[in-house]
């Protein structure tokens, strides 16, 4: 392999790792925060508020009564 | 991660992630759906005096089957009912009680209304909605006993089974509402308006707090208000604070505060002024004509009524209120 082309596929490889650091730098705190939330509060759902023996009884449901 | 949810029945407005719960404690989103949690799950149930809830001007003497669930639209922190109001569904003990059961113990125990009270009776919206159905269906008259923060569209739904409300009109700044509530006043006397027009029975309740809402000149100036926009004949119940939950480092609201906040407001024009939650003359009813003694009350008990048809037995000047079942 010549040295220019090993230079330009270097090239491409260092770009996209920088893009892929800055893209998880940037949406880690959007993604993961989410996400762990969101795992938390169905775990907290599946072993706390299901296992009470409470009823989900639709709510709002003035806007189909009115 | 699922659809998010805008529970649109408090001015709260919550949005929710999937199988996050609002600030009331009791709604979750569930998949994109809002469901109730404690829809048939009552934490507390007692027959209760109805002048307890307070009402003073409907059918005086009677019982009432009173329910709450846990929870509540705001967070007061002088809430004197913050064990049940401030508590998780999943963290209290409840009864199985569904609507059908619930007006048919009202019945058998000679309730002739039920009082959704306690707590914050919108945060079981949908269990009060198919009470009320049902009562209404078999006469016993529907009370609540509200914070009046509720939007407008489910208050109306409601209305239409409803009897009479008594509203906490906790104080008449915007600022007490945020500071000591979480919450606004806007829309507390927007549903006060709303129940008038709708033709519900509305008394008033405004707890007395020393130093937070016992300045004499905004007394007056919330009488004035419901003077122009609920009548003169909205009853107004002042009670004595006694320091409970996160506010201990005040004392209970005196005697001499409450017998002002009495006058303020007959000064200003209401015509039926009472105050509770400490034993005096300011808990009966006097006739706004003639001033003679209408009903004679000792804590939550009758000692006399003189009432007829609604009227004041001596000069014939009609009282309002709701007077037979």
């Amino acid at each position: 392999m010549r040295d220019d082309k090993r230079f330009r596929v270097f090239s491409l490889f260092a770009t996209f790792l920088v893009v892929i650091i800055l893209s998880y730098n940037l949406l880690q705190g959007y993604l993961l925060t989410g996400f762990g939330a969101y795992i938390k509060r169905r775990i907290y759902y599946e072993t706390v508020i299901s296992k009470k023996g409470l009823s989900l009884h639709r709510a709002e449901y003035w806007r189909k009564k009115d | 991660m699922g659809k998010r949810v805008r529970c649109e029945l408090c001015p709260t407005e919550c949005e929710l992630d999937n199988y996050q719960i609002g600030g009331c404690r009791v709604r979750i989103n569930k998949e994109g759906v809002l469901y109730s949690l404690i829809y048939g799950k009552p934490c507390s149930i007692a027959i209760d005096p109805i002048e307890k809830k307070p009402f003073f001007h409907v059918l005086p003497g009677s019982k009432a089957f009173s329910i709450a669930t846990v929870g509540c639209v705001l967070g007061c922190i002088f809430c004197q009912n913050w064990q049940i109001s401030q508590a998780r569904p999943e963290e209290s003990d409840h009864y199985d009680l569904s609507p059908d059961e619930l007006v048919r113990k009202a019945i058998f125990y000679g309730c002739q209304s039920i009082a959704y009270t306690y707590t914050e009776p919108t945060v079981f919206y949908e269990y009060m909605y198919d009470t009320s159905v049902i009562a209404r269906r078999y006469g016993v008259r529907n009370t609540m006993h509200t914070c009046g923060y509720i939007k407008e569209r489910p208050l109306r739904a409601l209305s239409r089974y409803l009897d009479a409300a008594c509203v906490d009109l906790k104080a008449f700044t915007e600022d007490f509402y945020a500071r000591l509530c979480g919450g606004r006043l806007r829309p507390v006397l927007d549903s006060i308006v709303t129940l008038r027009e709708e033709g519900v029975w509305v008394e008033i309740t405004n707890l007395v707090i020393p130093t937070h809402n016992d300045d004499m000149k905004k007394i007056r100036e919330m009488c004035k208000w419901l003077l122009n926009n609920a009548g003169a004949d909205v009853p107004i119940h002042f009670s004595r604070f006694f320091p409970y939950y996160k506010l201990k480092n005040l004392p209970p609201t005196p005697l001499k505060t409450l017998l002002k906040a009495r006058e303020t407001a007959l000064e200003a024009g209401l015509k039926y002024a009472y105050i509770g939650n400490i034993r005096s003359a300011g808990e009966n009813t006097y006739c706004p004509s003639c001033g003679r003694i209408l009903i004679e009350r000792i804590g939550y008990f009758i000692r006399q009524n003189n009432l007829k048809d609604g009227r004041c037995p001596f000069c014939n000047t009609e009282i309002a209120g709701l007077w037979e079942a």
